[in-house]
């Protein structure tokens, strides 16, 4: 008997080994083997990898081309037709890939199965069939980008910037190294105002982004955004030189040079982002952003050269640009010029056009729930308008819906936006005599930031105000 | 109580087998601590506070390190390396190891401590720093020591463990050297980035909360578990105590739920700041613990001091008292600076002399060492081998030669001495020459020192020898073996079998316990020729008398036997039974009693011959003494009577014969004439002869009938010894009358030659003839016998006929007969020569069987 249990004993341990070595074996070819995504062709998945690479730091050209090359090797790689349907300016040929992605769902993992659905949603207009797969994406896989970006911005529309960072964090809680998390979670921060924390996270991107300029410019904006406009500077410089022709460090220059007052730099600086836009913003967008510090400097001449070259840009008949831009442009030049009335009567004149594009956006599932329609520029121009006839209080609430916007924002541009009405808003309070609520909005300006140029008009007349009532006062 | 036999029941022998396992897990672990220490690494020269989670908060900088180099100082914390946000040391270890020794690294630092919350709103500046990764081996000369130390406890544990897995003490006390091990070489060392750093480490401190437990634990029962007996009736009243005091003694005594609380306290304490810590608040951490555990650990040590100081004045046993006292010593001096300077001082805020508390603390395991050694602590044997403390002792002389020689360069530096090639040379070979009469020299109080037991066997050997060498007395031999073996081993008993003179081993004070010459366990003694455990041989041999012999020794508890064998006899067998200590006889034990065997084997063989020379002296002693005896009772010369003439002799077999003859002259003018022969030699067989011949003697005063005389002479010396007799012949000559009357009683009948033609013929013989005391009652006649002038007598033992040839034919009465005729004419001596050189030549070079007596008469 002990014999036998000895024999027993023996064989256990040579079962055990074998099955530990056979187990062992197979754990390594299955990780050697490992792809995050599925692909027949090693040429294509290194390129993907480079593109996914390049897209992350904003490369967007280099990106595209990646992406191409990758499904050049691989026509049936799902994941880069995903990527290149995010990518491309063209909205046809991204449905178009993102349907032939959709093609090859079953033979992909449960997490691509995933992004092609979420993709497929958006095409097809269901935000919310998307936000839901989104969300199980986020909770199945954690470290997913895809998931948690898609969860995040769903929270930020909705204004529960807590959950958007939240929902990052526990991708970093996954993934420790995701440079795009932090990315994020330092954009989130900066766009509460919190700086300190929207700049330690960006340091961190910037630590784990080798050879990117992105991070430079991530922290530049969020600096200039905040007043830091040396710092921003620097850090600008500091992406230009690793990425000369990185559109996107000449968009936030403007942005240093706008909040600096230095409109013609700022012009120029929006007009070198549009000569390379590629991909992060286009040129009409860098174009259009030119044409504030081309108003605020008071000059008409600048204002008719910047729009001169927004109207360079081709407009693509069937968009919504080809109806829109030539009123933009009318309209700006008559407040260039001063003629407050016709600016007012082109902006009521578009205005049903513009809602009925809202309209038929939200019919088409492309608004996400519960946003509103909000149109800062058509505000902000009407408020001009009105203030230019010298009609006040009828531009009061055109600056008010500005200053309170019913979404919350996302962007620094949408937090101008803001800015920019409030210190009008406390301008036209000021005027009226009520200073603390005017002092109270350029107060709230002051925590985003101390030295917007834009704002600084409004924040001398109300402080002279209250110098003028105080000295009344104490006479 | 003897505790000291290790008989292993199944559960001991798992729990031993268990330990040994947790031994060689602590080992390995220990090994790869080392290994970690020591092998070169990409390091930064940060030294880490553990357990953060929010990046790695540096708790101290290596001087002269990358890390010092950078600008990075003490509580700053870490947020990224090369490129990867770190949040631990594990994450951190593994981005080091991505990278190679010398290249350039980028760390992300913060200038204030890492946040304890993962969003909380950050403090201070980040910046971006460069390190070039430097190559340097964690582990230094304070680790290395760390390392020599656990390690010496380790080995003295494992060897004590080995000896006697079966006692708890030793199973402690190995225990607590595993634990001393790991704490030396896991915990007191720097974090090294690697993926085995937390394995290792958090061994580390599971050694520093288990340490102070089991220290405790073994000096509550090392020597003797502590018992506290405060629980006692009333003085006065006689009342029993309290139910709680017996409850509380009962506890305090060494009691399971004593050790079970005591292991409790320090992982809960531990455990408790661990949480503490997590929850954010501030802990005192020295050397990666709280300071809570080491003050736990200060006060366990305290503790177990004071367990053992109890021990060490109030033991019974001086030799346990003893034990107690030097582990006391070597412990406290050990201890007390490591309390003081790792536990007390840094209370304090005064951590940076930590490792001065470290050092001293290698008295502890060579304070054990020492008293396993010498006091057989634990019940240990001499525990380190000959060659090791001698490569010690040889490696310390080197070191200390080395030290001269760098001395002397140092002294004679500026000399021209040292510039002559001569210099080094000479001094090498002073130095070895030195060298080797100073490690001769140590040697022996080395073994007196630390092989004391060897050295009490030496000199017990030597004492041994020297007793047995000069002593001839072989009970004396012995005794003197059993006895000495038995107290220089510390043996229950020993016995001794010694062979005897036909062969049998007879035990020595008990003759009825003998082993024969034949018996089978005899040969393969023998031929074994050294000590063997009876239980090994049982098995070879079959015969019933072995069988038995060994079932006897085995049932007295006889484990050893030792044969004694010289010039391939066994002289004896010595049985050992086992050791009081219950320790199996090991290599050395056999290898003593193999040459004791030896030594007595040849004292056993030298007292045996002396003791045979000695009865041969004896017995030729008795035989000179017998023949004296006789000669001096045989008549010095023959009797003058007239007519008549007579010539006698006696030549006997051996140094004393049996045979005599003699005359009793009678107041009347008659002879009687004795001769007789007694059965038997020496001296028995001469002192018969003279009381039968006195017995004759006195007879013959009141008979002088032959046959009368022989009648109440044979009831005489039947009555004197039995199964001894005599062969008398009694002639009673009357010169006057020329009749010679006889009685015969065994003799051989006398052979007369007449004169004239007639040749020899032998007497007439009487009807009764037996010798003398045969019978009770035996009814011997006379014969007559009318002499002649010219008759010649001869009178004669049984001897003269008896002679032997070398083949064994006897000489017979005819030949005698033959002989005397043709000597007849010749003298009376010519003629006894004549037939005894007949004789002589008849018997040839065979050895005279028998006396030759005779008497010749002639009648003139």
């Amino acid at each position: 008997m002990k014999g036998l249990g000895m024999k027993k004993k023996g064989l256990f341990w040579v079962v055990g080994i074998l099955l530990l070595a056979g187990g062992g074996a197979a754990a390594a070819l299955l990780l050697a083997n490992r792809r995050d995504v599925t692909t027949s062709s090693r040429a294509a998945y290194d390129a993907y990898e480079e593109a996914l690479l390049n897209q992350h730091r904003f490369y967007a050209k280099e990106a595209r081309v990646g992406y191409a090359k990758a499904l050049e090797l691989d026509p049936n790689f799902a994941m880069a037709m995903l990527s290149l349907a995010d990518m491309t300016p063209d909205h046809n040929q991204a449905v178009a890939l993102v349907r032939r992605a959709a093609k090859q769902r079953d033979r992909l993992t449960e997490r691509e199965r995933y992004h092609v659905d979420i993709a497929v949603a958006n095409v097809d207009g269901k935000a919310d069939e998307a936000l839901r797969l989104a969300r199980e994406l986020h909770a199945k896989y954690p470290a997913d980008v895809v998931g948690a970006g898609n969860v995040a911005r769903a929270a930020l529309l909705k204004g529960d910037r807590d959950s958007a960072i939240k929902t990052y964090e526990d991708l970093l809680a996954a993934d420790p190294n995701n440079a795009d998390a932090y990315n994020q979670i330092g954009y989130y921060y900066g766009y509460r105002g919190e700086y300190d924390k929207a700049i330690d996270n960006l340091e961190r991107y910037r630590f784990i982004s080798r050879d990117n300029a992105n991070p430079f410019d991530s922290l530049a904006e969020n600096q200039a955004n905040a007043g830091h406009y040396n710092e921003a500077i620097e850090n600008l410089n500091r992406a230009l030189a690793i990425k000369p022709d990185f559109a996107p460090a000449y968009w936030h220059f403007g942005v240093v040079y706008e909040g600096l007052g230095q409109w013609d730099k700022a012009i120029a600086a929006y007009d070198k982002a549009a000569e390379l836009a590629d991909g992060e913003g286009s040129p009409r967008e860098y174009l259009t952003m030119a044409l504030r510090p081309a108003l605020l400097s008071g000059d008409p001449s600048k204002v008719k050269e910047a729009l001169a070259r927004l109207q360079k840009v081709p407009v693509d008949p069937k968009s919504d640009y080809a109806k829109t831009q030539p009123v933009l442009v009318a309209v700006v030049t008559d407040i260039a010029e001063g003629h407050g009335a016709d600016a007012e009567r082109r902006l009521r004149e578009i205005k049903p056009y513009l809602d009925q594009q809202f309209a038929e956006r939200v019919k088409a599932g492309k608004v996400p729930p519960g946003v509103k329609a909000h149109l800062p520029e058509w505000n902000f121009f009407m408020g001009r308008a009105l203030e230019m006839q010298g009609k006040t209080d009828e531009a009061l609430p055109y600056y008010q819906a500005n200053a309170n916007p019913p979404n919350p924002f996302y962007d620094f541009d949408a937090r101008r936006w803001i800015m920019e009405a409030r210190a009008k808003v406390a301008e036209i309070l000021a005027k009226k005599g009520d200073l603390d609520a005017a002092e109270k909005l350029i107060a709230e300006n002051r925590k985003w930031n101390p030295s917007w140029a834009p704002c600084r008009p409004a924040e001398v007349f109300v402080a002279e105000a209250r110098r003028a009532k105080v000295l009344a006062a104490s006479k | 109580m003897k505790e000291t036999t290790p008989r292993r029941s199944s559960s001991g022998g798992a729990i031993s087998g268990w330990i040994l396992a947790a031994g060689l897990v602590g080992l390995a672990i220990a090994i790869a601590s080392i290994a970690d220490m020591f092998s070169a690494r990409p390091y930064d020269g940060i030294n880490p506070i553990p357990y953060g989670r929010e990046g790695i908060e540096v708790r101290d900088i290596v001087p002269g390190s990358p890390a010092e180099k950078a600008g990075i100082k003490a509580g700053e914390c870490v947020l990224g390396i090369g490129r990867r946000m770190v949040r631990s040391s594990s994450d951190a270890s593994a981005e080091l190891r991505r990278h190679k020794i010398g290249e350039e690294v980028s760390y992300l630092v913060r200038n204030a401590p890492c946040p304890t919350q993962p969003r909380a709103a950050p403090v201070g500046e980040l910046r971006e720093l460069k390190l070039r990764l430097s190559s340097e081996r964690l582990g230094g000369k304070n680790y290395l020591y760390a390392v020599v130390v656990g390690f010496l406890f380790y080995l003295i544990g494992l060897f004590v463990f080995a000896r006697v897995p079966g006692e708890r003490s030793a199973r402690i006390f190995f225990l607590l050297c595993i634990l001393f091990l790991l704490f030396f070489v896991c915990r007191l060392r720097p974090a090294s980035y690697w993926w085995i750093d937390i394995f290792v480490q958090n061994t580390g401190t599971v050694s520093l909360f288990l340490l102070p437990a089991v220290f405790l634990h073994f000096f509550l029962v090392f020597p003797r578990a502590k018992r506290f007996p405060f629980a006692k009736p009333d003085e006065w009243t006689g009342e029993p105590p309290a139910r709680w005091k017996l409850k509380l003694q009962a506890f305090l005594s060494t009691s399971p739920e004593l050790l079970y609380a005591l292991y409790a306290i320090p992982p809960f304490v531990f455990l408790y700041d661990v949480f503490r810590q997590v929850q954010g608040e501030k802990v005192t951490v020295l050397s990666g613990a709280p300071l809570s555990s080491w003050i736990l650990l200060g006060d366990y040590l305290v503790l177990g001091l004071l367990a053992l100081a109890h021990s060490a004045f109030t033991l019974e046993d001086p030799r346990e008292r003893r034990q107690a006292f030097h582990v006391f010593v070597g412990t406290i001096v050990g201890t007390v600076p490591f309390v003081l300077f790792f536990v007390v001082l840094p209370s304090f805020g005064i951590d940076e002399y930590a490792f001065y508390g470290i050092i001293p603390m290698i008295l502890i395991p060579l304070t054990f060492a020492y008293a396993i050694v010498r006091f057989q602590m634990l019940n240990v044997r001499v525990i380190v081998r000959r060659t090791f403390l001698y490569a010690a002792t040889t490696a310390v002389l080197l070191g200390l030669y080395a030290l001269v020689v760098a001395l002397a360069n140092v002294v004679f530096a500026s000399s021209r001495l040292s510039a002559s090639p001569v210099f080094n040379f000479g001094f090498f070979l002073v130095g070895i020459s030195l060298f080797e009469v100073l490690r001769r020299r140590l040697q022996a109080p080395l073994d007196k020192l630390f092989f004391r037991e060897k050295f009490d066997y030496q000199a017990a050997l030597l004492e041994m020898s020297e007793a047995i060498t000069g002593e001839l007395d072989l009970g004396r031999i012995a005794d003197y073996l059993t006895s000495s073996v038995a107290a220089t081993m510390r043996l229950e008993k020993a016995s001794i079998w010694l062979r005897d003179r036909e062969g049998f081993l007879e035990r020595r004070g008990r003759r009825d316990d003998r082993l024969g010459p034949t018996a089978a366990l005899r040969r393969v003694l023998r031929q074994e020729g050294k000590p063997s455990e009876l239980a090994e041989i049982s098995l070879h041999f079959a015969d019933a008398e072995s069988e038995e012999f060994r079932a006897r020794l085995e049932e007295e508890g006889f484990r050893l036997l030792v044969p004694l064998v010289y010039r391939e006899r066994l002289m004896g067998i010595l049985a050992l039974k086992e050791k009081l200590s219950g320790e199996r006889f090991d290599r050395e034990d056999q290898a003593l009693l193999s040459t004791l065997a030896n030594q007595a084997a040849l004292a056993i063989e030298t007292a045996l011959l002396h003791d045979e020379m000695t009865r041969q002296a004896e017995l030729k002693r008795d035989l000179e003494i017998a023949r004296d005896i006789q000669t001096s009772l045989l008549p010095r010369g023959v009797p003058d009577v007239p007519g008549f003439s007579f010539f006698g002799g006696s030549i006997p077999a051996r140094v004393v014969g049996g045979d005599f003859y003699d005359f009793i002259p009678f107041e009347d003018g008659r002879l009687g004439v004795v001769i007789g022969d007694v059965s038997g030699k020496s001296v028995p067989a001469s002192l018969l002869m003279v009381a039968a011949k006195e017995i004759v003697y006195s007879r013959a005063l009141t008979t002088s009938d032959p046959g009368v005389l022989f009648r109440e002479s044979n009831r005489r010396i039947y009555s004197i010894k039995r199964r001894m007799f005599v062969s008398l012949g009694f002639f009673l000559l009357d010169p006057e009358a020329m009749v010679l009357r006889y009685a015969i009683g065994g003799q051989p009948l006398p052979i007369l030659v007449r004169s004239g033609d007639g040749g020899p013929c032998l007497l007439e013989p009487p009807e009764h003839r037996l010798p003398l005391g045969a019978f009770r009652d035996v009814a011997y006649d006379t014969r007559e016998l009318y002499l002649k002038r010219g008759d010649l007598l001869f009178f004669y033992t049984d001897g003269f006929t008896e002679a032997m040839d070398g083949t064994m034919n006897p000489y017979g009465e005819e030949r005698l007969m033959v002989s005397l005729e043709a000597r007849r004419e010749g003298s009376l001596e010519e003629v006894a020569q004549g037939v005894l050189a007949d004789i002589r030549q008849y018997v040839g070079s065979a050895e005279q069987y028998d006396d030759m007596t005779f008497l010749f008469l002639r009648v003139e």
